[in-house]
């Protein structure tokens, strides 16, 4: 009877490990570049959410800027309407609401109030004008 | 089979086997490398954002208002943590002033870019106005 010699391993065997290996090194190599670009467009958004922001900013310090010019010359009312802004109020005391769209709902509310020739900004915000989805949940009330 | 029949076909096979394993190492070190480079720019990219809305927000107490068009540049390392010396990463910052009847609007230009690159991580537009009288609010 003749003693066969075996290999340890069998053949194909290098092959199947060979497969197995590469389809992992190939799941995990894919998944950590979509991490990576999930991550960098989620930073994109972010920087162009700051950029509209700070120019909705930079138009309101130009209304406030376009108000105190104004109020020098104009009468309150006519100061706030020529800046842009929605007054309210009056004789002695003048309000102004301007809204400056930032981003899709987002919008930037600054609010002034005029008296004696000079104005003082009394809020300064962002608002989200977004309209959530009402959901009912049907919670038992013990009866 | 004899024995050195055998042997033959386990190199073969071995041949096989590193060759195609390298053409995947190949294509999946590429997949890492794209992915870590992604990686690091959404990084900077964060760095110079916040750098750059940090300088932006200190102007609400300014130390003094500019008369004249001015530039600043500031230079930050690896970590964003601010450098005297040209480092890793440097901010502009251009201001012009516009004189209005009573008082100053100010319009900053900022741009941060990698020490020697061309391509800029984030680039920024604000204005502030400092009234002659009266408090900044």
């Amino acid at each position: 009877m003749k003693n066969k010699e075996s290999t340890p391993f069998g053949t194909g065997m290098s092959s199947l490990l060979m497969i197995f290996v590469v389809l992992c090194l190939t799941v995990f190599g894919v998944l950590a570049y979509m991490t990576a670009r999930a991550d960098d467009r989620l930073t994109q958004r972010s920087a162009e959410m700051v950029q509209a922001y700070y120019q909705a900013d930079a138009a309101a310090e130009e209304a406030l800027a376009q108000l105190d010019a104004a109020l020098l010359e104009l009468e309150p009312e006519a100061a706030l309407e020529s800046a842009g802004f929605t007054v309210d109020g009056g004789p002695e005391t003048w309000n102004g609401s301007l809204e400056i769209s930032i981003q899709d709902t987002r919008v930037y509310q600054l609010q002034v109030v005029v008296e004696q020739g000079s104005y003082r900004v009394t809020a300064r915000q962002t608002v989200d004008h977004a309209v959530w989805e009402e959901e009912y949940l049907d919670v038992w009330d013990g009866q | 089979m004899n024995k050195l029949s055998r042997i033959q076909s386990f190199f073969l096979e071995m041949a096989f086997v590193i060759f195609f394993f390298s053409l995947a190492a190949a294509v999946v070190i590429r997949f890492f490398a794209a992915g870590n480079q992604l990686s690091q720019h959404s990084q900077d990219a964060n760095g110079a954002m916040l750098a750059a809305q940090s300088w932006v927000e200190q102007l609400n107490v300014p130390e003094a208002i500019p008369d004249e068009s001015e530039k600043w540049v500031f230079y930050y390392n690896s970590q964003w943590n601010p450098t005297e010396e040209p480092s890793d990463f440097q901010m502009t910052v251009s201001v012009q002033p516009e004189q209005t009847a009573a008082g100053t609007l100010c319009r900053y230009d900022i741009s941060v870019m990698p020490e020697g690159g061309s391509e800029e991580l984030f680039h920024l537009n604000t204005a502030r106005y400092w009234p002659e009288k009266g408090d900044v609010s």
